[in-house]
């Protein structure tokens, strides 16, 4: 979910007098997005509220130091969340997958279930062992969807770079995986 | 640069992507947990921050200084007669025993000096879990606690909704928030105390369970909560016109705080006035619902 470059202008300007329905349009705005990403790169509900409370955090103690973004917030956003999940790996690798993950196929075997599961935390420790930009441009090209134009603006690198970046974050998933003998 | 994807990688990302939904009631403690802090880092210049609304508790500045007048003056003579030590003595007192009179008016006596809103929430839920653990306590003797504890304890967590929603929005929430951990610790409370609960006990838990979730309520909708009290209030206001049959033993009351949630509003005439009074918060408050109290 984003809005227009202009209506999140302006809402960023607004935000930065800590306007309060600026600030509660902007939660609204990119929260759940925000939720989704962590939880598909963290597999824990709880440490993506935890994601979720210290991103907004951020983002409010920046604007109060005046040095929040001047544009492009649903980057800025994402690029503090993917700080702190990279934070978090490093402190503690994921845990497993919660019991209530949904699965696209409800009707599947409890054995298909499971393979799928442990082939889930598979891809999420191979993400773990990219580095943080590889991992970045494969969870916001492959699991959100964004352009290269907008990952390019989260990483603050020009969209070559962002190419190259997701090139070489294929070939090295692709390996780690064949090494897990998951494919 | 290439940007195709094996089909296998490609089939287990898209498997990554199926996650489950975020809890709803996760979603407004973590929407309300932000304007809260938002609230907190706003920069208030020569303002207090928790200023009050429209919606304000009746006469509250002329009562507190006429009471502070007679607490302070009682004070006094209780020093002066050696009555503190005794004050001190009735605090471990249980509801039934003989200096628990003296306990819970000490208790008045203390929110009758507490001139912020905001410390006297804080205070009441002292209170709140002061009840709760009288309760627990009679409850392991084999006793039922008296229906006046269960009262007291209704009037606690009524009293300090209504301060909560007399505070803007931003400080509203920041208080609904604090009000519900302090719920949930009661709750725990009672949880840890096991055996059999008396039906004094399940009263109060209903009691708790109920406001807890009239404050969750509020935390996604502050004015719907500030409506529902307000129709509280007229409830409570169209009973006390007409002495209540009960014992009347509760002597004064704070305010209307002792009414239980309504379930239905009274076919009895409205207070014309229902209109919140100005959101305080600098800019941008003036959008039909209220600011952001409604979610898109």
């Amino acid at each position: 979910m984003s809005c227009s470059v202009a209506s999140e202008s302006e809402l960023l300007q607004r935000a930065q007098t800590f306007d309060r329905q600026a600030l509660a349009e902007i939660y609204d705005l990119y929260s759940p997005g925000l939720y989704r990403y962590a939880l598909r790169l963290l597999g824990d509900a709880s440490a993506a509220e935890d994601c979720l409370a210290e991103t907004f955090s951020r983002f409010l103690q920046a604007l109060r130091r005046g040095k929040g973004p001047r544009n492009y917030l649903q980057a800025y956003l994402y690029r503090v969340a993917h700080n702190w999940i990279t934070d978090q790996y490093r402190r503690q690798p994921p845990p497993a997958a919660e019991l209530d993950e949904r699965f696209p196929d409800l009707a599947a075997a409890p054995e298909e279930i499971v393979a799928r599961r442990s082939h889930r935390e598979r891809l999420r420790r191979a993400l773990q062992r990219l580095t943080p930009e590889q991992r970045q441009v494969i969870a916001l090209k492959y699991l959100e969807g964004w352009q290269n134009e907008q990952i390019a603006r989260a990483l603050g690198k020009p969209v070559g770079a962002v190419k190259s970046l997701q090139h070489r974050a294929l070939t090295r998933l692709q390996r780690l995986l064949a090494n897990e003998e998951l494919r | 640069m290439n940007e195709t994807i094996d089909p296998q990688l490609e089939r287990a990302l898209q498997d990554l992507k199926a996650v489950a939904d975020r809890d709803p009631r996760a979603a407004a403690r973590g929407r309300a947990r932000f304007l809260a802090e938002a609230a907190d880092l706003q920069p208030v210049p020569g303002q207090a921050k928790s200023r009050q609304t429209g919606w304000k508790t009746p006469a509250r500045k002329e009562k507190f200084a006429m009471n502070a007048l007679i607490s302070i003056l009682a004070v006094f003579t209780l020093l002066l007669s050696g009555g503190a030590a005794t004050v001190y003595a009735a605090q471990d007192d249980l509801p039934g025993q003989p200096l628990y009179p003296l306990k819970t008016w000490s208790e008045d006596l203390r929110l009758d000096l507490t001139a912020d809103p905001q410390q006297e929430v804080h205070l009441l839920m002292i209170l709140a879990q002061r009840r709760v653990e009288e309760m627990v306590a009679l409850s392991a003797q084999g006793l039922t606690p008296p229906a006046e504890v269960q009262a007291r304890l209704e009037q606690h967590l009524s009293q300090a909704l209504h301060l909560a929603a007399g505070l803007d929005d931003a400080a509203m929430l920041a208080t609904l928030q604090q009000i519900h951990i302090a719920l949930q610790n009661d709750l725990q409370i009672m949880l840890r105390a096991g055996g059999e609960a008396s039906a004094g006990l399940i009263q109060a838990r209903q009691t708790i369970e109920t406001r807890m979730r009239l404050i969750e309520s509020g935390l996604t909708d502050p004015q719907g909560l500030r409506q529902t009290l307000r129709q509280e209030q007229e409830v409570h206001s169209g009973q006390t016109a007409t002495p209540p049959a009960g014992n009347g033993n509760q002597g004064e009351q704070r305010g209307p705080e002792s009414t239980p949630v309504p379930q239905q509003t009274p076919g009895g005439p409205r207070q014309p006035d229902p209109t919140p009074g100005p959101q305080g918060t600098p800019g941008g408050q003036g959008g039909p619902g209220g600011p952001g109290g409604h979610r898109p």
